[in-house]
């Protein structure tokens, strides 16, 4: 099956020689180990720096050549050809990371029959690594360097004024940095308004038809905003990072993957085990490091991919707004930092997508590459690869149900063909199931699909109406009712609880919890508009995307004209809208995947959908200074800068406190106490925490037990290592929940104080037995 | 013949700004790399740079097995960490307290200790108490976090029939000496 290029192919080929497409530089008949010095050049470079980990220079040296020079080399070896200079690039990082877990995977599972017991270590990984690229680029060199051939492209670099965007993901660090240690939020406001700058300049360099400009911006904009997250406190910010730089430790530690016998689904993701603790061995860069500085520059790519595929079909302009509407969500700077294997799984994604419609792929190199990309995916991330590959199935499905029903099945060969749809089903179904065996997402949805049926609509009380409005979002209880709520069910539930009698906990009835620090407004009364636009943003934003759709689709099947959708890149954004659609209604789906997530994943896709109905309004309205405004509404409303001007609940990139930053910015003291907690509470130890002081324990330690949440009189056991993190310590504040409900409640430290020993103590945790 | 000269030249220019490209890359690595490595000290005072913050802790080393009643005669043995994360070494003032089931507090033991920057120093204790203490207490006057403690068993006096305060209340009185109620 080959995929011919389709009529409107002209464009996009124009498109990408405008780019600066990057072919080799041979003259095709030399012999081959002249046309590898680039290879060994690094090679040699690589090897020799590994052994200098103390210099800062050397392992950033060995960091950036680990992620480019196998993936050139692969890349050639395919003969895959994306087209643009970005998208190539983006393509030989992908590339890189999946040759590196390749390697790390079969090294995990060979080398220990071979007697190497560690070959995740430094040596053993390096020795086989060389020979991966050697073997690569043997298999590559027809003539051509593949390194150099990269790096020789046309044209000269000369610098521009709009060139200083790369410096914005810098300055986004020093700005938390400067947070971090105490200081004032400034640099950091300073840091979204550029960011906002960096994107009005992108959007005017997509309308000028300067596309590397367009994506350099995309990069730096994102880049400069996941920063603010991911660079937040001295530990990893976000609640699954936690048990992803868990399992990264243990694979760190073993300095080798192990197929999880207990069917873990985050020990079974090769891109948090195997490869961070391959790159942390060889370049010698603490894992740390790598999740919060490296992790977020992969799907910082993916905006600038979302751009280069919307502009297949789309003016530059409305594409660069598909793209940078992905930026602006507000779940991409906020949830993104603390999904380290997502942030890898975007990037093969996004590679996926664009590798299916690429109009420079064909024939068995095209299928080496989906099949490489596809593979990369599943080991990287389980539920992107699920809705991935639920695309694909339904895209083919629909897809061909149209040619049918069209009578055009015999015409223009398919993007998403049948080799693609199995392939995808098959390694997930080999590596889920047969190698890892990881599947409970997926066992879990089918027990609750068989258990209750199909919740069409979302979790909750009310009408239908209230039930939709209000989404499958938590709702919130007193802390009185929390204390009931949780005696009641834990008596119930867990037996071998020793309760402290009711005579003794209903001496300490329930409080609330102080207000949290609150910025005050610099416009009185402005939250309420201020929250209204940004809804209203928001809400314009999908219904475009809707409108999107619908155009998408009438334009594949009833327009002709050069630049309209393609009937099957149209069905494949329904198949992803109607997606969207049924995890925001149905309590069913919505168990087995976060909303938030399936959105931004969608949006890598849907940006052609949001490009057509966008480019419609720029084009009849006029409204493209409208359009930017409205993205720069929401990127300030993301990030939580709004509430400068309106005041609340401050958010954690604005001020050093908030219940953002009580939640997930840890300290020293915090870790080093769950530490000793740990490690003192014996074998039989029942931990007792609030909601978020399993974050601190999971990221501090090897214990992977989810502790008892219910920090509460009634629900306490009398033998408990109760655990009390920073913001229960200065604040007095715990968190909690129970079916749903959300609560925060003044700390029962007194009811402690009575009943326990305190046994440890530092400024930011203390520890009761 | 020509053709062929001209498109080997071609080649190998673009090979040889490859190769310039290969090697300004490294370069630019390496400084930028020499340069964070040199002015780290100056970017972590400038608060540019993820810098760890000073503090003291302190715990008991068997926290499973604290005494639970006097032994004969009133004794009672125990010991206590300090750890030291400022950075520097320190010279720690210590103090143990025995509170009775009135709430009086009475310091019991006091003393210094030497701890190594990021090291930890264990401190035993062995003292005799007179009969009634409820609860023992050991705090680092000076530093910013709450003192540890263990409770032993019910005073004798307690009378019989009566509810005996809350421990949150007998401590009440001698926490507002101290700076507060237990947060």
């Amino acid at each position: 099956m080959s995929f011919v290029v389709a009529p409107q192919e002209p464009a996009a080929t124009e498109l990408s020689v405008q780019r600066g497409h990057c072919e080799g530089t041979g003259s095709g008949q030399a012999r081959r180990p002249v046309y590898l010095c680039g290879t060994a050049t690094l090679l040699a470079l690589l090897d020799l720096a590994a052994f200098f980990p103390h210099v800062l220079p050397a392992r950033l040296v060995v960091l950036a050549i680990v992620l480019s020079l196998p993936g050139a080399l692969a890349v050639e070896a395919a003969r895959a050809r994306f087209g643009s200079a970005y998208t190539q690039g983006a393509l030989v990082l992908g590339a890189s990371l999946a040759v590196l877990m390749a390697w790390a995977l079969a090294a995990s599972l060979l080398l220990p029959f071979l007697g190497i017991g560690r070959p995740l270590d430094k040596v053993p990984f390096a020795a086989g690594l060389n020979a991966v690229c050697v073997g690569l680029a043997w298999w590559s060199s027809r003539g051509k360097d593949p390194v150099l051939g990269f790096l020789g492209g046309q044209g000269r670099w000369r610098f521009a004024p709009w060139q200083l965007v790369v410096a914005l993901p810098a300055l986004a660090a020093a700005g938390v940095e400067r947070l971090n240690s105490g200081h004032g939020a400034a640099v950091v406001q300073a840091s979204i308004g550029a960011a906002v700058v960096t994107l009005v300049l992108g959007f005017l360099g997509a309308r000028a038809g300067r596309h590397v400009r367009a994506q350099i911006c995309l990069l730096a904009a994102s880049l400069s905003v996941l920063y603010l997250y991911s660079l937040r406190g001295n530990y990893l910010f976000g609640y699954d990072i936690q048990q992803e730089f868990q399992r990264f430790s243990s694979t760190f530690n073993a300095a080798r993957w192990i197929p999880p016998a207990n069917g873990d689904p985050y020990a079974a993701m090769l891109s948090i085990t195997a490869l961070p603790a391959a790159l942390s061995r060889l370049a010698s860069v603490s894992g740390l490091y790598l999740f919060k500085g490296l992790y977020p520059l992969f799907v910082a790519i993916v905006p600038g991919l979302a751009y280069e595929f919307a502009s297949r079909w789309a003016t530059p302009r409305a594409a660069f707004v598909g793209a940078a509407y992905l930026v602006v969500l507000a779940d991409f700077s906020s949830q993104l930092p603390a999904l380290a294997r997502q942030e890898v799984a975007f990037l093969f994604f996004a590679l996926l997508v664009l590798a299916l419609f690429s109009p420079q792929l064909a024939g068995r190199r095209r299928q080496v590459t989906i099949a490489g990309l596809t593979a990369a995916l599943v080991v990287s991330h389980y539920s992107t690869s699920y809705v991935a590959v639920a695309m694909l199935v339904c895209t083919w499905l629909a897809y061909g149900w149209l040619r049918l029903v069209r009578g055009g099945w015999r015409g223009r060969p398919r993007a998403v063909g049948l080799f693609t749809v199995v392939f995808g089903v098959g390694m997930i179904l080999a590596w889920d199931v047969g190698v890892t065996h990881s599947s409970s997402n997926v066992t879990k949805f089918v027990s609750s699909l068989a258990d209750e049926g199909l919740r069409v609509l979302p979790y909750g009380k009310g009408s239908f109406l209230q039930r939709y409005l209000s989404g499958n979002v938590g709702t919130v209880t007193t802390p009185q009712v929390y204390y009931d709520e949780t005696a009641q069910t834990a008596l119930a539930t867990q037996r071998w609880l020793r309760p402290f009698p009711m005579s003794v906990t209903s001496r300490y009835p329930a409080h609330a919890a102080p207000p949290p620090y609150a910025l005050k407004p610099l416009l009185k009364g402005s939250a309420r508009p201020v929250t209204d636009v940004a809804i209203a943003v928001d809400e314009t934003f999908l219904f475009l995307v809707a409108c999107g759709v619908a155009a998408c689709l009438f334009q594949g099947l009833y327009r002709r004209h050069s630049r309209r959708v393609p009937l099957e890149v149209a069905v494949m954004c329904l198949a992803l809208f109607a997606f969207l659609a049924l995890i925001r209604l149905s309590g069913t789906v919505a168990g087995s995947y976060n909303a938030d997530r399936a959105q931004l994943q969608a949006s890598i896709v849907l940006a052609v959908a949001l490009a057509t109905s966008v480019e419609w309004l720029m084009a009849r309205l006029r409204a493209g200074a409208l359009v930017v405004a409205a993205l720069a509404v929401m990127l300030l409303a993301g990030t939580g800068e709004t509430v400068a001007l309106t005041g609340g609940d401050a958010p954690s990139v604005l001020a050093n406190a908030g219940t953002e930053y009580n939640m997930f910015v840890m300290h020293g003291g915090e870790v080093r106490a769950a530490r000793w907690l740990v490690a003192n509470k014996g074998r039989h130890g029942v931990i007792y925490t609030d909601e978020y002081g399993p974050l601190r324990i999971w990221g501090a330690t090897s214990y992977t037990a989810l502790p008892q949440t219910w920090l509460t009189p009634g629900a306490l056991d009398q033998g408990a290592w109760v655990y009390v993190p920073a913001y229960g310590v200065t604040d007095h504040t715990l968190y909690g929940s129970f079916e749903g409900a959300a609560v925060s409640y003044a700390a029962p430290s007194v009811f402690l104080w009575d009943v326990d020993n305190l046994v440890y103590s530092d400024p930011s945790a203390r520890v009761y037995h | 013949m020509a053709e062929d000269f001209a498109a080997d030249m071609a080649a190998r220019l673009v090979r040889r700004r490859a190769l310039a490209r290969l090697g300004v890359a490294v370069a630019a690595i390496s400084i930028v790399g020499a340069a964070l490595q040199a002015a780290a000290p100056v970017l972590r005072s400038a608060g540019l740079a993820p810098a760890a913050r000073p503090y003291v802790a302190l715990w008991f080393p068997h926290p499973s097995v604290l005494p639970a009643h006097l032994g004969p005669g009133g004794r009672l043995a125990f010991s206590f960490e300090v750890g030291n994360y400022t950075g520097s070494a320190v010279k720690q003032r210590w103090v143990v307290t025995a509170l009775d089931g009135r709430g009086r507090a009475r310091a019991v033991r006091s003393g210094w200790t030497g701890v190594p920057a990021g090291g930890e120093s264990r401190v035993p204790v062995s003292m005799t108490l007179p009969q009634g203490v409820a609860q023992v207490e050991v705090a680092l006057p000076g530093r910013h976090l709450s003192p540890i403690e263990f409770h032993l068993a019910n005073p004798p006096h307690a009378s019989p029939g009566k509810v005996a305060p809350t421990r949150s209340r007998l401590l009440s009185a001698h926490r507002a000496r101290q700076g507060g109620v237990p947060g």
